[in-house]
C-alpha cells in the first residue's frame, strides 16, 4: 500500500483514500460502531434485570419442590447442577429462537423503515458473526440468571423451603 | 383495602421481583429517553449555535450549501447588502487550509481564518495579548490570532514568530513562506477537534494565499435589523443579487435535517419503536407470569366478593407501580448516559465543541413519561384478561388439589 502516499507526490492535486475500515479511533464508522456498542450494552443490561425478574419468579415458584428433593437427601450441589443444565438447555433454546426470530423479521424491519424513510438503506442485517455474538451473550447471560437466581433458595433451610 | 394499597403489598412481598423488573424498566426508560434526546439533539443544539454567533441570514454561491462553493467578489457582494434597509450587519467569512512550520515541531496543520474587520468578537474572544488591528501594525508583519490549543501544541505566546503556508488541494504547495506574529490567543467560536484555527486580516490571508487580485470568501453573515424578520431580509437580498443564495438559520437547519442529520434521526426513531416494543413486551410477560403464579389468590379474592373491576384496577396499579417508578429512574439514568454517548459520538471529525447530539428539553421528558405510561397500559391488557375471566371454582379446586 505504499504507492497511496506515492500518488499524491507523482500526480500533484490528487488525493488518495483507503476503502478498507480504519484504524482511527476517531473515524466516523469507528465512532458509529463504539456507539452501537454502547447501545447494545445498555439493553443487555436491561434485559438481564428483566431475566433475573422472571428467574427470581421461577425459582420462587420451584420452592416446594426443592425443599422436597432436600428432604429426601438430594444434595445442594446436585440440585444446582440440575439447575445449571435446565439452565444451560433453556438459554440455548432461546438464544437460537432469538437468532431465528432476528432472521425472520428482519425483512419486516427493514421494508418498514426503507418505507419510512423513503431510502433503500438497509438498517437490520443478521450475519453469522452476529449471531454468534448475540450467542455468546445469551447463553452464558441466561445460565448465569438462572443460577444466581436458585442460589438464593439453596441457601434457605430445608424446614423454610417446605414452608414449616 | 384500596386497589393501590393491594398492588403495593403484593409489590413489596416479592421485593426481588419488584426491584428487578423496576431496574430493567429505568435501564430500558433511560435508552428510550436518550433516542427522544438523540432524535431533537443535533438540531436544537445546531440551532442554538447559529443564534448565538448573532447572524441570522448566510449568503452562499451555490443552492447545493452546505457544499462548499466560492463566493467571488464577496466585498462587492457584501458592500451592496449592507445597503439594505432590513440589514444591520455584513460579515465575509474566509477560510482556507495552512500548514504551520514551527521550528522543533512537527508541521502543524491550521485552519486559516479571516472575517471583515469588525467582527471578530462574534468569532472569537481574545483570552491573552491583543486581538487582530489592535495595535496598528505595518501592512508588512502579519499578524495572527490563534486558538488556545495550538498555542499549547506549539508553545506560543503573544509575540512568538510563526512561519506559515498554505495549502492547495490539501497537499503540500510551493507557495512561499509567510512569517506572522502571534499577537493573542482566543478561544474560537466554532472550534473543533479538527485543525487548530489562526485567524487574521484581510490582508495577511491574501498574501498567505499568494492571491491579492482574487476576492474570493466561503460565506457572507448578515445580521437583520431588531425591526426585521430573517425571512424578510433573505426576500430583500435575492430581489437584489441574482448571483447568490440566502438561507435564513430556519431554511438551514432545516436542509440540515433532510440531509445532514438524516442517520440520527432514523437511529433514533428506529430504536425508541423497538425499545418501546422491548419495553411492552418485558413489562407484559413478567406481569402475565405473576398473574399465572397467582390465579388462586385472585381466585379467592374473587370468591369472597372482591369485583373483577377492582381485581383489574389493582393489576394496573401494580403495572403503575413498576413502570412508574423505573420511568422516573430512568430520567437520571438517562442522562448520565447520555452524557456517555455525546462524548462517544463526538470523536467524530470536525464536530464543533459548541454541538451536541443529546439535548434535553423538559418536552421531551413529558413524552418520555407518556409513551412509558401508554407502554405499561398496553402491557396490562392481557394479564387483567388472564385474571378477570378466570373460572372461580376451577381455579379454586385446581389450586386445592395440586
Amino acid at each position: 500500500m505504499a504507492w497511496l502516499r506515492r500518488l499524491p507526490r507523482r500526480v500533484p492535486g490528487t488525493r488518495v483514500a483507503s476503502t478498507a475500515p480504519s484504524a482511527d479511533p476517531n473515524d466516523l464508522f469507528v465512532v458509529l460502531d463504539r456507539f452501537h456498542w454502547a447501545i447494545a450494552i445498555v439493553t443487555v443490561a436491561g434485559s438481564t434485570a428483566f431475566l433475573l425478574a422472571l428467574m427470581v419468579m421461577r425459582a420462587e415458584q420451584r420452592r416446594d419442590i426443592i425443599g422436597i428433593l432436600r428432604l429426601i437427601g438430594v444434595s445442594s450441589r446436585s440440585i444446582l447442577f440440575e439447575v445449571l443444565l435446565e439452565g444451560l438447555l433453556i438459554a440455548v433454546a432461546g438464544a437460537l429462537f432469538g437468532v431465528l426470530l432476528a432472521v425472520a423479521s428482519q425483512g419486516a424491519i427493514n421494508r418498514f423503515f426503507q418505507w419510512r424513510f423513503d431510502t433503500t438503506l438497509v438498517f437490520v442485517r443478521v450475519t453469522a458473526a452476529i449471531a454468534w455474538k448475540a450467542v455468546a451473550f445469551a447463553v452464558p447471560l441466561g445460565v448465569a440468571a438462572g443460577l444466581a437466581a436458585s442460589w438464593t433458595l439453596l441457601r434457605r433451610s430445608v424446614v423454610s423451603l417446605v414452608g414449616r | 383495602m384500596t386497589s393501590r394499597a393491594l398492588a403495593w403489598r403484593t409489590a413489596a412481598a416479592e421485593p426481588a421481583r419488584a426491584g428487578l423488573a423496576i431496574a430493567g424498566v429505568a435501564v430500558i426508560g433511560a435508552l428510550l429517553f436518550d433516542m427522544l434526546m438523540l432524535s431533537q439533539g443535533l438540531l436544537v443544539s445546531f440551532r442554538k449555535m447559529l443564534d448565538t454567533s448573532g447572524y441570522d441570514v448566510r449568503v452562499v454561491a451555490s443552492d447545493a450549501f452546505p457544499a462548499r462553493v466560492d463566493l467571488t467578489n464577496a466585498s462587492a457582494i457584501a458592500a451592496d447588502i449592507a445597503g439594505l434597509p432590513e440589514v444591520r450587519q455584513v460579515t465575509i467569512v474566509r477560510t482556507d487550509r495552512a500548514v504551520v512550520l514551527v521550528p522543533g515541531h512537527a508541521p502543524t496543520d491550521v485552519a486559516l481564518l479571516n472575517v471583515s474587520a469588525g467582527a471578530e468578537r462574534q468569532g472569537w474572544r481574545v483570552v491573552e495579548g491583543v486581538d487582530l488591528g489592535a495595535l496598528g501594525r505595518p501592512e508588512s508583519a502579519a499578524p495572527a490570532v490563534i486558538s488556545r490549543p495550538l498555542s499549547r501544541a506549539l508553545g506560543l505566546a503573544p509575540g512568538s514568530p510563526l512561519p506559515l503556508r498554505a495549502l492547495t488541494s490539501d497537499a503540500a504547495s510551493a507557495l512561499p513562506i509567510l512569517r506572522f506574529t502571534v499577537v493573542g490567543i482566543a478561544d474560537f467560536q466554532f472550534e473543533n477537534d479538527g485543525p487548530h484555527v489562526l485567524a487574521t486580516t484581510f490582508e495577511a490571508f491574501q498574501r498567505a494565499r499568494a492571491s491579492v487580485s482574487s476576492d474570493v470568501a466561503d460565506v457572507i453573515l448578515v445580521a437583520s435589523r431588531s425591526s426585521t424578520d430573517a425571512a424578510s431580509t433573505v426576500a430583500a437580498i435575492a430581489g437584489r443579487r441574482k448571483d447568490v443564495h440566502a438561507f435564513s438559520n430556519d431554511q438551514i437547519v432545516e436542509r440540515f435535517n433532510e440531509n445532514g442529520f438524516a442517520y440520527f434521526r432514523q437511529i433514533s426513531f428506529v430504536l425508541s419503536t423497538i425499545t418501546l416494543g422491548f419495553a411492552f413486551l418485558l413489562v407484559a410477560t413478567l406481569l402475565t407470569v405473576a398473574v399465572n403464579q397467582r390465579l388462586g389468590q385472585v381466585a379467592a379474592l374473587r370468591a369472597l366478593g372482591v369485583s373483577r373491576r377492582r381485581i383489574a384496577s389493582t393489576l394496573v396499579w401494580e403495572s403503575a407501580l413498576l413502570v412508574g417508578t423505573g420511568g422516573l429512574l430512568s430520567l437520571p439514568l438517562g442522562w448520565i448516559l447520555a452524557l456517555v454517548l455525546d462524548r462517544i459520538l463526538r470523536d467524530m471529525p470536525n464536530i464543533p465543541d459548541a454541538l451536541h447530539f443529546f439535548v434535553f428539553e423538559p418536552r421531551l421528558a413529558l413524552w418520555h413519561l407518556a409513551l412509558l405510561a401508554a407502554t405499561g397500559l398496553a402491557a396490562v391488557v392481557y394479564p387483567v384478561w388472564v385474571a378477570t375471566r378466570l373460572p372461580i371454582a376451577a381455579t379454586l379446586r385446581l389450586e386445592t388439589v395440586s
